[in-house]
């Protein structure tokens, strides 16, 4: 990189200017290279922990996408009334004045007669976009609001379990310490991703100072290539290989930690014959064994001896167990040549990497770190997309992160970390301030989230109002419900008292991100007026009334584009809260949609609801705190926030400066987990009644309800690929996200096309070579690819030695076909066609899409 | 004594109760809790359990204000010596199911 030497102020003719990355949500910082009001160049800002400087191909050609000619310019009408795939929507150029005034009207009249009529969609990819959305849902009253293939596809069981045992979004090894780990179907410090950029340092530098990486994966990409061990596995069997692992390490070796099972999980609580706690009678609180004094007590009771993990105990009549017993027991099933049949990891392999992680994992040993002493714990298990996408969703996950929980490796020196649970704040002002805290059962809070859903406490299920249904589903996130084929079927079901009759689209192409398009696309035909805020046509736009121009990340401002929680890296370092502001001023009639909201919000009379939902999410306070009755422009309530967080002298004018601020993080905030009194559960008993619950009105109305996947203790479940017994579909097709590109909204950037084009996998599917000789086919021909379903798409073929025999690997989500892309248009392939979008396959806990699909190949 | 007290209902709860805006009167002292604990009676259950998870624990997407001032607990005492209270009572709707956005 080189060292921008004239770098000087934003308001001079030749400046570097400091902001923040959108091509990605991992929203790394850069610095943009502005000469004579022209963008020039971008590269990583040095001074950030976002990247450290480093920017990856996207980042780097963010420019070619600000200045890209078929950017939208103007407000747009459709004239053409018929809606329909491949119908020209006859675009017609309109004044804001007008574009504003017709669609304030139009929601005007949605909110008067229900606004939950309303549902609005976003893309994951910008992260600015999260707050003002959030706030503008919130102030018009509907809860019908999804980031479409997010969540479904990578986040609904991830998160849910990161929240659960981390209470973060993510979790990754400690690079710094971590000897061990062991990726099941992620890719982090390898590829795209959360704190990107600066985890593939972090993680080159582990690997150099000789972690040994094992990727369990079903293709050897971007981590197993550098990792040191690749396990091939065949698609979605993650869940059986850890629980094979678990039962290794706690049965066959005996290996656990006590202490921590004891102080920060809920493994002492003692569990009766119904699956269910034992309780105080008076206070309802779990009980557990004091082993010191032999008796059941509160699991708080400040006079405890010893908690029990193992026996059998008398308690109020009932015979109960600690909940560690039972896992035990649980595990004892889970046999090394059952998981080999499934997931065809050989039994030799499942005990040898049970039996690395357990003894890397130095049960009992300490470090010391800045004069303390510490859990040192050098092992780490992490799970992503790969594993999670499935119906297995919440069980595969929960299993993985068992791993870390039964050695004691999580959030201590060397384990899995949660990406920043705890922050103490800046010297100054001591914000951002938040710490999990207990909750219900001593069972861990979030000290902070993303999103309108915390994983833990959960609300009761009850009768579904949202589109989604995601009342019935409290571990559920995003739902598919929003653009399912039984979509209907299942609103009248349930009696949803109203259909959408207004959406508003954020950057989102929900036609190619969700599933196959027939399916979103019938669902979107069903909405009347549909207005999308986007920087250029998409396959989506198509089916949109008015579209107006956004600004691009390079044009607009954000006070927060960096949650800490989602992709500050984990581990020690620094603290680093960056702004995204304009590196150019926009061109045409572009607008931020974030002051085309809030002018939106105004005209609609939703004002004082838009100010005071500011103040809450932003935590706003005097005097910096917005009036409800006054108008506020993004830019100020930005100033504002900034100003709550780090004190007046360092409002925008001084953000727009010097780019971010930072501290260093403290040890007691990374290795925080003997520090904070909350415990995790190891056991999940709160899954019973809540299915249960779920269960009676779901079957009240008719629905097939399967209590098996509401067990307290992960099993291995099957996906719909998986009982497919159709010979002819022999392979298992899955897509993985490519480095070059982030899911559709990249694929229009000439510089990332031109690169896709030279890699052999961009584009491309990938075979097994053997796999592919056997059945004929040639490196470098066009092939079929049909789901047992009968979808079908057609893409070039790639042979490699790097994929699992039964395994098809799709890159990214490619394959546009809008003529307004012509960058785009036609290259790689349209993965996501093959998938299904109903209940049948997705996850009846969390709704998480199954991402694998059983199918065909031939010419 | 017998106070009066104005009530605005925000986001979703609007759609819910049918009415923007109530004054309500409510004897002193009263503390936030039994504000809505009275609301909750006047405008039923589904009312209730859209602001409560249990009794007196407020599902965690629910924001109260008084006279714009975030409530953080709900032991809160109104007060009546400046005048009327004004009290604006707001659903964040989740997404899902889950409990609710904090943070």
């Amino acid at each position: 990189m080189a060292e921008p030497a004239a770098r000087s102020g934003p308001g001079t003719k030749d400046c570097w200017i400091p902001s923040a990355c959108g091509m990605c949500y991992g929203t790394c910082s850069i610095l943009g290279h502005r000469v004579n009001g022209t963008l020039v160049k971008i590269e990583g800002n040095p001074k950030s922990a976002y990247g450290m400087g480093r920017l990856c191909a996207k980042g780097a050609s963010g420019i070619m996408t600000l200045y890209d000619p078929n950017r939208v310019n103007v407000p747009l009408r459709r004239t053409n009334p018929k809606k329909g795939l491949g119908i020209d929507p006859g675009w017609k150029e309109i004044s804001w004045e007008e574009a504003l005034s017709e669609i304030a009207e139009r929601l005007r009249k949605v909110r008067q007669d229900d606004p939950r009529k309303l549902f609005i969609q976003r893309t994951t990819t910008n992260t600015s976009a999260r707050i003002p959305i959030q706030v503008f849902a919130w102030a018009f009253g509907t809860p019908n609001h999804w980031v479409a293939g997010g969540g479904l596809h990578c986040g609904n069981g991830a998160h849910l379990v990161g929240g659960i045992f981390h209470a973060s979004w993510s979790l990754v090894p400690d690079f710094k310490y971590c000897n061990y780990t062991i990726y099941f179907g992620a890719s982090k410090g390898h590829g795209a991703g959360h704190a990107s950029c600066t985890n593939i340092q972090l993680a080159a530098e582990a690997r150099e100072r000789g972690m040994k990486l094992v990727v369990v994966d079903p293709m050897c990409n971007f981590a197993s290539a550098k990792a040191s061990q690749w396990v091939p596995i065949r698609v979605g069997t993650d869940g059986a290989l850890a629980l094979a692992m678990a039962n290794v390490i706690v049965n066959e070796m005996g290996v656990y930690d006590a202490p921590y099972l004891k102080q920060c999980t809920n493994a002492p609580y003692l569990v009766g014959p119904e699956k269910t706690y034992v309780r105080d009678a008076e206070s309802r609180k779990p009980l557990v064994w004091d082993g010191t004094r032999r008796k059941a007590v509160p699991y708080d009771d400040p006079e405890m001896g010893d908690f029990a993990l193992e026996g059998t105990f008398e308690v109020n009549g009932v015979s109960c167990r600690p909940a560690f017993a039972a896992l035990r027991e649980h595990l004892k099933q889970f046999t090394p040549s059952w998981a080999a049949e499934i997931s065809t990891v050989s039994e030799k392999t499942i005990r040898e990497m049970a039996q690395e992680f357990a003894t890397e994992a130095r049960v009992g040993s300490t470090i010391v770190i800045e004069g303390k002493t510490y859990p040192y714990r050098p092992a780490a298990a992490i799970y992503f997309r790969g594993s999670e996408g499935h119906v297995n969703s919440v069980y595969n996950c929960y299993a993985i992160g068992l791993l870390n929980h039964l050695v004691g490796a999580a959030d201590v020196v060397g384990g899995a970390l949660g990406f920043n649970p705890v922050c103490h704040g800046h010297p100054e002002t001591g914000r951002p301030h938040y710490v999990p805290k207990p909750g219900p059962d001593g069972l861990m809070v979030t000290g902070t989230w993303l999103s309108p859903h915390l994983p833990y406490p959960f609300a009761d299920p009850s009768m579904p109002e949202a589109m989604g249904l995601q009342e019935l589903f409290p571990l559920g996130m995003v739902s598919p419900f929003t653009a399912s084929r039984d979509q209907e079927e299942m609103w009248q079901r349930f009696q949803l008292p109203y259909r959408p009759e207004a959406m508003i689209n954020y950057g989102c192409n929900s036609v190619m991100s969700v599933g196959n398009k027939d399916t979103v696309i019938e669902t979107l035909l069903k909405i009347p007026f549909i207005v999308s805020f986007d920087i250029y046509h998409t396959e989506f736009t198509e089916f949109a009334d008015i579209v107006l121009p956004d600004t691009s990340y390079l044009e607009h401002l954000d006070s927060r584009p960096n949650p800490f929680i989602l992709n500050l890296h984990a581990g020690l370092g620094e603290w680093c809260w960056p702004i995204k502001q304009p590196v150019v001023p926009p061109t045409g009639e572009r607008r931020s949609t974030f002051d085309v909201l809030i002018e939106l919000a105004d005209r609609i009379g939703i004002r004082e609801e838009t100010n005071l939902a500011f103040n809450s999410y932003l935590k706003l306070e005097a005097p910096y705190r917005l009036e409800s009755n006054k108008k506020y422009a993004y830019e100020e309530i930005c100033d504002r926030d900034l100003k709550t967080l780090f004190g007046e002298k360092r409002g925008l004018e001084w953000f727009k400066k010097e780019g971010l601020i930072s501290w260093k993080k403290k040890p007691e905030e990374v290795y925080w987990r003997y520090e904070v009194p909350v415990r995790i559960p190891i056991y999940w008993e709160f899954l019973k009644p809540l299915g249960e619950k779920a269960g009676t009105i779901a079957r009240a109305h008719g629905m097939e309800w399967d209590d098996t996947f509401y067990d307290p203790l992960p099993t291995w479940k099957p996906c719909p690929s998986h009982e497919c017994h159709d010979s002819q579909y022999d392979l298992y097709g899955f897509y993985y996200r490519d480095t070059l590109h982030t899911n559709s909204f990249t694929m229009e950037n000439p510089w990332l096309d031109e690169a896709a084009r030279i890699d052999p996998f961009s584009y491309t599917i990938a075979m097994n070579k053997e796999t592919g000789l056997k059945k004929g086919l040639r490196d470098g021909e066009q092939v079929w690819v049909e789901s047992e379903k009968g979808r079908k798409v057609r893409g070039k073929l790639h042979l490699t030695e790097a994929m699992h025999p039964e395994g098809l690997g799709f890159g990214g989500c490619a394959g546009h076909w809008s003529k307004k892309l012509p960058v785009a248009q036609g290259k790689g392939v349209f993965f996501n066609e093959l998938l299904e979008i109903d209940f049948e396959h997705s996850s009846p806990v969390n709704l998480n899409l199954d991402l694998c699909v059983k199918v065909r190949v031939y010419r | 004594m017998t106070q009066a007290v104005a009530v605005k209902f925000l986001g979703f709860l609007e759609k819910l109760t049918g009415q923007r805006e109530i004054t309500l009167p409510i004897e002193e002292p009263a503390t936030v809790l039994d504000l809505l604990n009275l609301l909750s009676e006047r405008f039923g259950p589904r009312f209730s359990t859209s602001l409560f998870r249990a009794p007196e624990e407020l599902h965690t997407y629910v924001r109260i204000f008084v006279n714009e001032e975030e409530v953080e607990s709900l032991n809160r005492p109104l007060t009546f010596q400046n005048g009327l209270p004004q009290v604006a009572v707001f659903l964040m709707p989740a997404m899902t199911g889950g409990s609710g956005f904090h943070g």
